[in-house]
């Protein structure tokens, strides 16, 4: 009579993969052979994606995991989560609400307070000791096949009020506390500096924090190069090769004694080595010294791909941010990037500029626009029963070179013969 | 000749198998069987075809029964592709338990479903093994560990500090999203 574990390997793992990852914990316990079976999945389910507080025991599991021999492993992203306790957000602030309770219940808030104290006193010893950069390095050493950090914060502020994800402004206002930008300023630092020593071999770092609900970082938020930390960054450069940086364009303050893009540009230049750099504006940010500036300012020596998402700026500061980087560029895409002002430009004009100058071998224009109107492009479609054709305009994503459209064909109208080329019209505006 | 439309199907892997007849649609939906039916005529069709499987002639009329009853859904062929009952290509979709596939795997006892999932695995019979992997993941689904031991009748081999050791690892498994949440 077959019994359950008579089963084949296959069918067994078939089985484990069908079940949710709450199930693969409790099969691991099951027997020796099921929690073998269910160790791959598991591994792939709970630790190809993984996700860590800045709190030592957090933190300390973490580098269990990364003593694991399967686990370790199993780990490809690191997400360095930035919720976090904020002094003036503990059970005390909501004393008022519950002081019509029972006294009891008035206790066990007072008991929350004393315990939410020691915690947030563990924080920030954790961030001020450099422990919490001693144990990331220590885990990402030990995991082997880490590709990428993610710095995110899926619930922020944590123990904060309830707020809604999308509540704008004053969901923004939140997060640009001074307690906060300080946290994250000493966290992303931590990150960098357990990089450089743990992981020096990192593909990609992605700053992405708050971006699930439409906010994003501040320049403020990023650490100077200066601090005494990432000086050792300075001076021993880590490999990384993509940085994502996604800011809140109400978060830059454009406060003339602060220099924010310096800020930026200083902070990407802790990564000299960076080969790919996408730089978005969560809410559109119409600054036009902002596009200047990194026009003239920014230079990567091996840049290969370039994103630039949600900015206003004008069809000369663009080209000249590529040809300082024409030598190297391979790519570039442009999410929601407007052509304002009277000075704006035209798109038909850029297009031409970096055909006929070779710019980039691949652009990709996604929902661009000027003042008005969507950069649009046209297919030329033949009707099966003969009649005249037909062209349909689009205003998503396209691409040109590379997989995409011909660069020969842009801007040209296609012959009669070749109507299955699209045909791109990019310097008229059409309304939508 | 017009092609043979019923094969004899004999499980030989113990003497005294019982021989099977069933409809060439509905052995098609074996893997093992359409590369019999590649490598050999008709005249050699007419002859028992042996297989050689581990589990009773029970569990095998059981299988061959679900194959006849699904023997108009499309099968999937050596290539990877999904073949209508017209030989032509249509589009894979996830498989779903049909009422009559619910009732079939409601009445069967573990020891038939095991030996279904053994004979469908042999057979290369891809959406009996499928279905049947998928009934028993929905059987242990939401279930502790001593649920699960109850469920599939197995007895743990863990001696006690292995078995610490592994619980102790809890906080491994747990992913730090959750830990947000609970606080």
């Amino acid at each position: 009579m077959p019994a359950f574990l008579h089963l084949p390997d296959e069918i067994l793992l078939l089985i484990v993969r069908a079940v949710d990852p709450e199930d693969l914990r409790a099969l691991r316990l099951v027997s020796r052979r099921l929690g073998g079976v269910a160790q791959i999945p598991l591994a792939k389910t709970c630790f190809e994606r993984r996700r860590v507080l800045l709190q030592q025991d957090s933190l300390e599991t973490l580098v269990e995991i990364s003593r694991h021999p399967v686990f370790g492993p199993a780990v490809r992203i690191l997400v360095v989560l930035m919720d976090h306790l904020r002094p003036d957000l503990g059970p005390d602030a909501s004393r008022s609400r519950l002081s019509g309770d029972a006294a009891h219940e008035s206790k066990s808030v007072e008991e929350e307070a004393r315990q939410y104290s020691l915690l947030l006193i563990d924080q920030e010893a954790l961030m001020e000791t450099g422990l919490g950069t001693t144990y990331l390095a220590q885990a990402m050493a030990g995991l082997p096949n880490l590709e990428s950090v993610v710095i995110d914060a899926t619930e922020w502020p944590r123990w904060g009020p309830i707020v809604e994800p999308r509540a704008g402004p004053q969901y923004l206002r939140l997060f640009m506390s001074p307690y906060t930008i300080e946290f994250v300023q000493k966290a992303l630092c931590a990150v960098v500096l357990a990089v450089a020593t743990g992981k020096p071999s990192l593909a990609e770092l992605d700053i992405a924090i708050g971006s699930e609900h439409g906010g994003g970082i501040s320049p403020g938020m990023l650490p100077s190069s200066t601090r005494p930390a990432l000086q050792y960054v300075r001076k021993r450069p880590i490999s990384l090769s993509s940085l994502w940086l996604r800011f809140a364009a109400e978060n830059w303050t454009f406060d003339p004694v602060n220099d924010e893009l310096e800020m930026v540009l200083d902070f990407i230049m802790l990564f000299p080595k960076l080969q790919s750099l996408y730089i978005r504006f969560e809410g559109e940010i119409d600054r036009p010294e902002l596009m200047n500036g990194l026009s003239q300012r920014l230079r990567l020596p091996n840049l290969r791909f370039l994103g630039l998402g949600e900015l206003q700026c004008t069809e000369r500061e663009l080209i000249s941010l590529l040809r300082g980087h024409k030598d190297t560029l391979e790519e570039v895409r442009l999410q929601g990037i407007c052509f304002g002002g009277d000075q704006g430009g035209s798109w038909r004009s850029l297009l031409r500029t970096v055909r006929d100058e070779q710019l980039v071998p691949a652009l990709t224009i996604e929902e661009c626009s000027t003042v008005g109107g969507w950069v649009l492009y046209g297919f030329d479609k033949a009707s099966d029963d003969g009649t005249p054709t037909t062209t349909t305009w689009y205003a998503e994503r396209f691409r040109i070179g590379g997989t995409g459209f011909a660069w020969a064909d842009v801007l040209d109208h296609v012959t009669e013969d070749n109507k299955h080329y699209p045909k791109l019209d990019l310097g008229q505006v059409y309304p939508i | 000749m017009a092609p043979i439309q019923i094969l004899k199907l004999q499980n030989t892997f113990k003497p005294g198998g019982k021989v099977f007849e069933v409809e060439r649609a509905a052995a098609e939906h074996s893997g093992l069987v359409q590369m019999l039916l590649q490598d050999f005529d008709d005249s050699d069709l007419e002859a028992i075809i042996p297989i050689s499987v581990d589990v009773s002639d029970k569990g095998l009329a059981k299988v061959f029964e679900w194959m006849t009853h699904s023997k108009d859904l499309p099968k999937t062929t050596d290539d990877g592709s999904v073949r209508g009952p017209d030989d032509s290509a249509v589009n894979w979709k996830p498989l779903t338990f049909s009422d009559w596939d619910k009732k079939f795997f409601d009445a069967l006892d573990s020891e038939a479903l095991y030996e279904i999932l053994i004979a469908a695995n042999y057979l290369d019979i891809k959406p009996l093994y499928e279905l049947g992997c998928q009934f028993v993941a929905n059987m242990i689904r939401g279930k502790t560990t001593e649920q699960i031991r109850e469920i599939l009748n197995i007895t743990s081999d863990f001696n006690p500090e292995e078995e610490l050791r592994i619980r102790e690892q809890k906080a491994l498994v747990k992913d730090e999203s959750e830990t947000a949440e609970k606080n």
